[in-house]
This record gives C-alpha cells, structure tokens and sequence, in this order.
C-alpha cells in the first residue's frame, strides 16, 4: 500500500514509465550551483501513452486466450522490441491489471473427483465497509474459487470446489451460513461443464478444411 | 460417337494443385500451409442468424440482385469502409461468391477479340473466365523487385488498340500484395487515358497490414469504369457459405445481372440472410481476425529470415510468398520434395502462373502451432537441401 500511494506513484491514466528527463531540482529556485537534487519528470507525450496502451491491449489480446506463448514468439507476433514486452508484462503484473496465469483442467477427464457447486448468499452489508469484509471472509477460503458481488436477488455468488458432495455441503453449513452477516444460501452443484474461460470444454477443434485450395 | 465436348472448353487446363492434393491426401501426419481459406469459423452470431433464418423458414428465392435489406447494409459498409457509394438498387449485385462475379463480369463486357490485361501471379480463374467470355486473355508478369505491384509502366507496355479490360487483384493471391493509394493514382491516369474498364477483385480487402486498403473506384474519375467486386469468404470466415457481390455503373450492372438471373437465379437466401448480420455487426470479428492474421504474418517473416528464405514482406491477404530460386529447383519439385521428404503441403508459384516460378505459396491461415510446426520442418528441409547444393 505504503508504495503505491507515495511520492513515486503515478497517476493512473499513466501507465507506464518509459523515458525520465533528469531536472536539477535547486533550478527550480533559481539556485545556481551545484545541483544537489533532481526532479525526474516523465516525459510522455500524448501519443506515446496512447502507443503503450494500444501494445497493452494487443499483449493482453493474445495472452488471454495463450498465456504460454514464449516472450520471444509474443515480440515478433506483436512487432516490437522482446525487452518492451518484458517490461510491460512484469509492469501490467505489478499493477495487477494480469493477475495470474492459471491452466484451464477438464478434471472430468482423469480420476481425480472433484465437485463443484455455486452458491448464492445473501448478506448483510456491513457499515463503512459495504460488501467489501464479508466477502473477504469467504475468500479467504481456499476451497472458494470464486466470489462475485451481484446485481439482482442476492449478493454475492460464491463458486467452491471440494473433494465431495459431502464436503461442500460441510462448508456451506459449517462456514458459510455461520457468518454472522450471511443471512442465507442457495447451493447449486454443476452437474457438467460445457465451456469456461471462453473454451469449449468437451469437444476438440478439428480443421475440416481441404489440404490444398486455391 | 461424337466427340461429346467443347474444344474450347477442353483447351482450357485443369488448375495446378490437383497432383498435390492426390498426393497429400495418401498421406499421414501431412501438415498443410495450401490452404486459401480462412482457419476461423464464421463467427457464431452469423451462423446463429443463418439458423434463424431457416427456422422462420425463410427458404424461397430472393429477388435476383439479392436481399434488398442486405444490399442497404453493404452499400453503408462500403461507404464506412473504403469511402464509395454504391445506390443498392441500381448498382448492386449478390452473387455466388466473388468468383460469380468475375465470370459475370467478363460476359458482360468482352466482345470476341476484346483483350484482357491479367496480372500474375494471381487467381487461377481470370484466364479462363476470360475465355469463356470469348475474350483474349493478355498476361501482365508482375516482378519481386516491385513487391508484385502492378506498375502504370507494365501497364502501358500490355496495352494494344485491343485492351478493353484490366483485372486488378489486390490484395493479392498469392503473394500477399497490395497497392497502395498512389500505386492505384498512378495506374489511373493510364486507364483513363487508353480507356479501359477495371474488374477490381477486392476479395481480400479486408486483409491489410499497413494501411486501410483503398479501391481504385474511390479515385477521381475511376467509379464510372470499375466493376467493384468483394465478398464475405474471406473478411468473415464464411467461405462455404458461397456468398459475393458486385458494383458497377447500372448500365454494366444491369446486364451481368441479367446472365444472373437466366444462370444462378439468386445467390442462397440463408446465406444471403447471415451476411445481413455479419455485414451490419461483424466489424469488430473481421478487426480480431485482422489482429491474429498480422501477428501470424510477422511470426512467418521471422522466421524465414531466421532460416535464410527470402521472401518480399506482403501486407495482404493471409499469404506470404517466398522465393526459392536459390536452391537449383522449379516451384514444382520444390513443393513435391518437401511434401515427400517432410510433409508439408504448400503450393508451387506457378499454379498462379508461369511467372510464379521459382516461388511458393505459403499460407498463414493456420494457428501458431501449426505454423511452428510446418516451418521447423520446412527449416530442416532446407538444411538438408543445402548440403546438397
């Protein structure tokens, strides 16, 4: 937190650092010796933002449907420098706006059993802070996949994995309902999955096309 | 018996791809850059709309010229687009695909005698449409050192008191070429000048890396001579769904849609009901489609320098059209070698004409995988090939 809002931090329709001009600062004063600060001031103009969020755009249009094209291959892909790509990456990951790199499993397809379930809880917001600490109570959880705060007959939809019908409705009873602001639950169990993330789970894409056409 | 068939028909040759077809076709594990078509499916909205279109059983002919509602939504889209207003009732046809159009446009224009200037390599199909039209087909070769541009000198050079019409097909297949606005201005005062009409083939317009593609009917003077023709195979991946159109001044207009009508009738309604949805929504399928094909592009560019091909960079279409003069074999042996030797399929540069020899067409309408692994194999191909030499 301490980092983000200190004097380093920038604003947010800047989003990112790429030249400094180094100003002595004392100058500012009309002190005229030896510098014995600087003032470094980013020097993007307009267009160069505007640039650097078009390349975001592209970097995030092709890693979210590919997460594992190498560095390399996503240069020459987008046209630019490998080293741009890497920083804009590894800034694109500290500012959060990439938040993982998770692997879409059709867990149906091998022995493991898993059961999954959403569930959507009502709640009572709490003073001051809205939503915000109830959900992170459930969070918190490592069995929940997911919490969402929704529009409409309920709060919040949680998604959860467990091991076992059993388990999830273990959860659900003996942690979920039991917070004090949860007010009640409804626990729907997925009997099959069809498509998630934008992929079709079950069936593989074949190319139907001829081998050769003019 | 009789000899049952046409000569001039059976003059006409069968296309160059069919050997390797045959043969790619016997084969396991082949991988194929041959392909002309887009890898996408046609986006699920249009399809949806095609279904709809059944289920309202909306199954009868349409007019001949085709839906009117969709002949709106085109001639916005060309005026959005590339900046030429079409009137849609007049001036506008659906046809079968671009192809339809191209025939019909050669049987609407051309007298027996009537020259028509061809630029290759390109399309295999404005040779013999151009003869099925009674016309003579007259063959510009377009050079490498011109990024296989059509220049107003070649232009110039091919033309004879004979030459009625000039086929322009950029972006092209196969190379990948485009002609940009002052390549168009410049090949304009020489059509004006000599007269000719234009059958402009803008299949691909959709496909450009560089800038917006421009037709040469937006240029002072040229709509009143060009016979505009686009389609929807290739900008929204519905190739099977046969569906094309043309644009032209009524008078030429009128009577290609005429051979229309007593040939085709009507281009297919469900196909012609989905592209009302794809032509009105589909911008930003065909802005997502251009994305992947240019990222694919520069992936192939790379990689053939990484390989020492050399190869023009093409900023249309989805081919790339690399020379292999180097290695002591014709386009064909090439190509017949690497499927034996490797497996991978592409086309020789002479199944687009003579002037196509000594390069090959490589498509990049396959996902990056496929893409890898055709290249790291045409790569070792190569490596061995040059031990050789």
């Amino acid at each position: 937190m301490g980092r983000k809002s200190g004097f380093w931090s920038l604003p947010k329709q800047m989003p990112c650092i790429k030249w400094y001009k180094a100003i002595p600062y004392d100058t500012l004063n009309g002190y005229n010796g030896e510098p014995f600060g600087y003032v470094f001031l980013m020097i993007l103009n307009m267009e160069e933002r505007i640039c650097i969020m078009e390349m975001r755009e592209k970097i995030l249009t092709f890693i979210e449907k590919n997460s594992r094209i190498g560095l390399k291959d996503l240069a020459i892909m987008l046209g630019v420098e490998e080293t741009t790509v890497a920083q804009e990456l590894a800034a694109m990951e500290q500012e959060r706006i990439i938040c993982g790199y998770p692997t879409l499993v059709d867990w149906e397809k091998t022995s493991i059993e898993k059961v999954n379930a959403l569930i959507e809880v009502r709640v009572t917001p709490q003073r001051g802070r809205g939503f915000d600490s109830v959900a992170e109570r459930i969070y918190n959880y490592p069995e929940v996949n997911a919490v969402y705060l929704i529009s409409g007959g309920y709060d919040l939809l949680v998604t959860l994995e467990g091991k076992t019908l059993r388990e999830v409705a273990q959860f659900v009873s003996d942690k979920l309902s039991t917070l004090d602001s949860v007010l009640s639950t409804k626990t729907n169990f997925i009997l099959k999955k069809y498509k998630d993330y934008g992929m079709v789970i079950a069936k593989p894409q074949e190319d139907e096309r001829m081998l050769v056409s003019l | 018996m009789r000899n049952p068939l046409s000569e001039r028909i059976v003059d006409i040759p069968f296309s160059g791809i069919r050997k390797f077809f045959d043969i790619a076709a016997e084969m396991k594990d082949v991988i194929s850059l041959g392909v002309g078509e887009p890898d996408f499916d046609t986006p699920w909205h249009i399809r949806d709309e095609g279904i709809y279109s059944l289920e309202k059983g909306r199954t009868a002919y349409t007019s001949n010229a085709g839906l009117k509602e969709l002949k709106i939504e085109i001639a916005k889209y060309l005026e959005r687009r590339f900046h030429v207003s079409y009137d849609y009732d007049m001036e506008m046809m659906i046809t079968v695909g671009g192809s339809e159009a191209i025939d019909m446009a050669m049987r609407a224009m051309l007298d027996p005698g009537d020259e028509v200037l061809i630029p290759q390599p390109s399309y295999v199909s404005y040779v013999p449409c151009a003869v099925l039209a009674n016309g003579t087909p007259v063959v510009i070769n377009l050079k490498e050192e011109n990024e296989f541009r059509l220049t107003a000198e070649e232009l110039e050079a091919a033309i004879t008191p004979k030459t009625k019409i000039l086929v322009l097909p950029f972006p092209n297949n196969p190379t990948g070429a485009i002609m940009e606005r002052k390549d168009l201005e410049a090949l304009a005062k020489v059509i004006i000048e000599h007269d000719l009409y234009v059958v402009s083939d803008e299949i691909y317009a959709e496909l450009t890396y560089l800038d917006e593609h421009v037709t040469i009917a937006s240029l002072p003077g040229m709509r009143e001579r060009t016979v505009l023709i686009n389609g929807f195979s290739k900008a929204y991946s519905m190739t099977g769904w046969r569906l094309g159109y043309a644009c032209a001044p009524k008078i030429i207009l009128e009577q290609m849609l005429k051979i229309h009508q007593y040939a085709i009738m009507c281009a297919p309604s469900t196909s012609q009901y989905a592209a009302v949805e794809a032509v009105r929504n589909g911008d930003a399928d065909v802005a997502g489609m251009r994305e992947e094909y240019n990222g694919r592009r520069r992936y192939l560019m790379h990689r053939y320098q990484e390989m020492g091909l050399s190869c023009f960079e093409p900023y249309g279409a989805f081919y790339t059209f690399p020379c292999i003069k180097a290695y002591g074999m014709s386009s064909d042996e090439f190509a017949t070698r690497m499927l034996q030797e490797e497996k991978v399929v592409v086309v020789p540069g002479t199944a687009f004409g003579a002037c196509g020899e000594g390069f090959l067409r490589i498509s990049y309408a396959y996902s990056l995988e496929q893409l890898k692994e055709a290249l790291d194999r045409m790569e070792s191909f190569l490596t061995k090939i040059r031990q050789d030499l």
